[in-house]
């Protein structure tokens, strides 16, 4: 009976927001703002009733429900009950939804706009929250009920019971369906015609809230993947996880042309398309992981009719916002001369070169389907192809972070920057030869990368420093939030490079059969492995690898990884053991025993040079965007 | 006209991406197909005849297996690989493995194989388009591939695989 409650609010919620489009058009009271704001809030608050509901559902492990049938199982704890609620495809759509009604709830809750504006955004927001809920009845009712009902579930996909499932879908929803509180506004003001300050000016935090929110996300699923699910690596290029990366990096693009949209009152056009963009690839990235049309590690269930239902979606949204476009972009083109050597050239130099990025890595992601459809021939198009067009895409972007910030407004001289910085470039020029010094005998990919990263640290702290007065005392004048959140997010990037460098060029793996009581060394690492022991929980059996660690000879810690086999499925999962340094993180993993001698099993080894920087950039990131968000409500109190 | 070129390519867009959803994209055939056997070196394990390119040369039909030691389902596939070794002669590419287990496997599970090679490095089961274990192939008397096998060959496979060869 209560399920049949969530169908219900899910119904109202679909009847609720489609006033958003047929509430101007009947015009039926005088104040259309109020309509739609008493709309968001009651969408928002009849979605999460919903979803309310649905987790009940799953925490009394209501079998008559098929996705919980399918998803749970009664021998499942509490807190994987309650995220099995969006491990699966019809509840994370649900949460789709209301991270939708939630950011139009926000926005219906800010003030100081005017009337009409909030009018229109919301009225954007309220008829996409319509689209989505259709989608949802139609063709993803999570309340559908299975006859007979079953006594236990099949159990939720062991990878998936793991604290990483419990932030990382929800984060990167966030993030990923934030854009479309930015899509909203930036069509508001498209069909509003009106090319004030004032309107770029409400956009500006919500770009910042939806990327924090994105990197965040992502930054949790690459954690997820190496730490819990014990994949080895941190990135994939798969294509879910570059479906996540492309509307991050075209919203890092719109970071920075709405600072000149907002303070030099140009690229405003630009601003508003790369809004567009941002939000038609989340949908695109949703149209590629639930449809199936691309072989990806996040094997979802698929089915061909939600497919094709999204796929009208996001042609039909498409359409609809480009022809928009490209009616009204004319009001939006000041026809401002950009000098390259300013600061607003540097940054839409960036931009060119972050969209060629995004759009080479589109053209990747979705070229193995069109080459299938077009030539009918199999190819896929992995890793190698991707860090081949990262690498030399590199240089410009970390130029741009490097000297970007210490270049004016409007107009700069190439000399006058030059002999501003040229303390600068003889740091530059030392911590180069340091990095040559300390890694001259690796990989020459490695050097340049690592020097990069430690180019871009050097500059942002420079940055910094040019707050230091040394006269007559050293004293650290004031730094703006605006600075100190953009030093975060460059040596966020910085530590991310170095990371990511250290992680997949500078790898050591060792795979062998390992005796009991053998010594195994990876870097400055021994592993030396005892044997393996039979564990037994709640809702798994496993088998325990025991290693100790020594290093020169000290010992250092006990590693237990284990291979998992859960009962309800008999899917058996693999958990690595990691011991994470600051300098790297040594990573077992054990596989079969070996058929010919009891003593010895499998046992791979690996040694990934400065991994944890990798998340600690990440957090630099979010640490910078949030800085940025603070800013906007002490500004907007 | 920019109305014209934007109806283009969102037409175009739609439409493979309409196709691409009948299509499973779990299908993979193997790019070898039909194409001669690549290139490729191996090192010697003792005591048992070095595989190299030149056997394939031969006018009969062949079976190449890769496999390992260390690998599960290779175990399963055994008995299957000796029952095809009394028909056909069968080459192993033993991957990232070491020749005392190679060694002690054959000794203690029977040798199907009329030579053999360590690919130490994966280089030649790239050449190969090998990416998990095990994985067979059929190989005709003009050393051009026929069919390619992946994972473990079970009773029911080999009648698949007799089909093939005959």
């Amino acid at each position: 009976m209560i399920a049949e409650l969530g169908v219900f609010f899910l119904i109202l919620t679909l009847i609720v927001s489609s006033l958003g489009f047929i509430g101007p058009i009947l015009k039926f009271n005088e104040n259309s703002e109020v309509t739609q704001i008493k709309v968001s809030k009651l969408a928002f608050f009849c979605t999460i009733s919903s979803f309310i509901i649905l987790t009940y559902c799953f925490i009394i492990s209501d079998f008559s429900l098929t996705i919980i049938e399918k998803n749970s199982n009664s021998q499942l704890p509490i807190i994987y009950k309650i995220t099995g609620v969006w491990g699966n495809h019809e509840g994370s759509i649900l949460l789709w939804l209301l991270v939708m009604t939630f950011f139009g709830f926000l926005f219906s809750c800010q003030r100081k706009i005017d009337a009409k504006f909030k009018e229109k955004t919301l009225n954007i927001q309220n008829t996409l929250i319509f689209l989505i809920s259709l989608f949802i009845l139609l063709t993803s009712n999570p309340f559908d009920r299975n006859f007979p009902p079953a006594i236990d579930g099949a159990d939720l996909n062991p990878l998936l019971q793991d604290p990483g499932l419990i932030i990382h879908p929800p984060f990167l929803y966030l993030g990923y369906v934030g854009s479309s509180i930015v899509f909203s506004i930036s069509i508001a003001i498209l069909i509003l015609n009106n090319n004030t300050k004032e309107y770029f000016e409400i956009l500006k935090p919500w770009i910042f809230l939806s990327w924090t929110f994105l990197s965040c996300g992502i930054g949790l699923g690459s954690w997820w993947a190496y730490y819990e699910l014990g994949w080895g690596g941190f990135w994939f290029w798969d294509p879910v996880e570059n479906a996540s990366l492309l509307p991050w990096l075209t919203s890092s693009a719109l970071l920075h042309t709405i600072i000149i949209s907002t303070k030099k009152n140009s690229l405003q056009n630009w601003t508003l398309f790369l809004s567009i963009i941002t939000f038609l690839l989340s949908l695109l990235g949703t149209f590629l992981v639930r449809s199936g049309v691309l072989v990806s590690v996040h094997a979802f269930a698929n089915d061909p009719k939600r497919g094709v239902f999204i796929l009208l979606l996001l042609l039909a949204i498409s359409a609809i916002s480009f022809v928009l476009f490209l009616k009204r972009s004319k009001t939006f083109s000041n026809k401002i001369q950009i000098n390259l050597v300013s600061r607003e050239g540097a940054i839409s130099l960036n931009n060119i070169f972050m969209f060629t990025l995004t759009f080479t890595i589109l053209l990747g992601t979705v070229y193995p389907l069109f080459s299938n459809v077009i030539f009918n021939n199999k190819i896929s198009v992995g890793a190698p192809f991707f860090n081949s067009i990262l690498s030399p895409l590199m240089i410009p972007i970390t130029l741009g972070m490097m000297f970007g910030p210490f270049l004016r407004w409007e107009k700069d001289d190439m000399n006058n920057l030059l002999s501003r910085i040229k303390i600068l470039l003889i740091i530059l020029f030392l911590v180069s030869l340091t990095v040559w010094y300390l890694n001259y005998k690796g990989p020459v990919l490695s050097i340049i990368f690592f020097a990069f990263s430690a180019w871009i640290i050097t500059s942002s702290l420079f940055e910094l420093s040019n707050f230091l007065s040394f006269k007559p005392r050293i004293i650290l004048r004031k730094i703006p939030l605006r600075t100190f959140s953009q030093v975060s997010a460059h040596i966020g990037i910085a530590l991310v490079i170095l990371g990511a460098t250290g992680t997949s060029i500078l790898r050591i793996e060792q795979i062998q059969f390992q005796e009991i009581n053998e010594v195994i060394t990876a870097k400055n690492f021994k592993v030396k492995f005892l044997g393996i022991k039979m564990v037994e929980k709640e809702n798994y059996k496993s088998q325990m690898g025991i290693f100790e660690i020594y290093k020169n000879n000290k010992y250092v810690k006990t590693l237990t990884p284990e291979k998992r086999m859960y009962n309800a499925n008999k899917q058996v999962t693999t958990e690595a053991a990691i011991h994470s340094t600051v300098f790297g993180d040594l990573y077992i993993a054990i596989g079969d025993g070996n058929t010919l001698s009891k003593n010895s099993w499998t046992t791979r080894i690996w040694f990934n040079s400065f991994t944890i920087w990798i998340w600690i950039g990440v957090l630099f990131l979010v640490l910078g965007g949030m800085l940025s968000i603070f800013r906007f409500i002490k500004a907007n109190k | 006209m920019k109305y014209f070129f934007l109806l283009i390519i969102m037409s175009s867009f739609g439409f493979m991406f309409y196709k691409g959803l009948k299509i499973d994209p779990s299908i993979v055939p193997s790019n070898l197909i039909d194409e001669e056997t690549p290139n490729f070196q191996l090192k010697k394990v003792e005591n048992y005849p070095l595989f190299d390119s030149k056997d394939l040369l031969k006018k009969e039909i062949k079976i190449v297996n890769f496999f390992a030691t260390w690998c599960g389902p290779c175990k399963i596939e055994h008995p299957q690989l000796m029952e095809l070794s009394s028909s056909f002669r069968i080459y192993g590419i033993a991957k990232k493995d070491n020749p005392q287990n190679i060694t002690k496997w054959l000794k203690s599970y029977g040798n199907p194989f009329d030579k053999i090679g360590l690919d130490n490095d994966g280089i030649s089961s790239i050449e190969w388009g090998v990416y998990g274990l095990p994985e067979t192939f059929l190989i005709n008397k003009d050393n051009k591939i026929l069919y390619k096998h992946i994972g473990p060959i079970m009773k029911n496979d080999l009648e698949k695989i007799n089909a093939f060869l005959k």
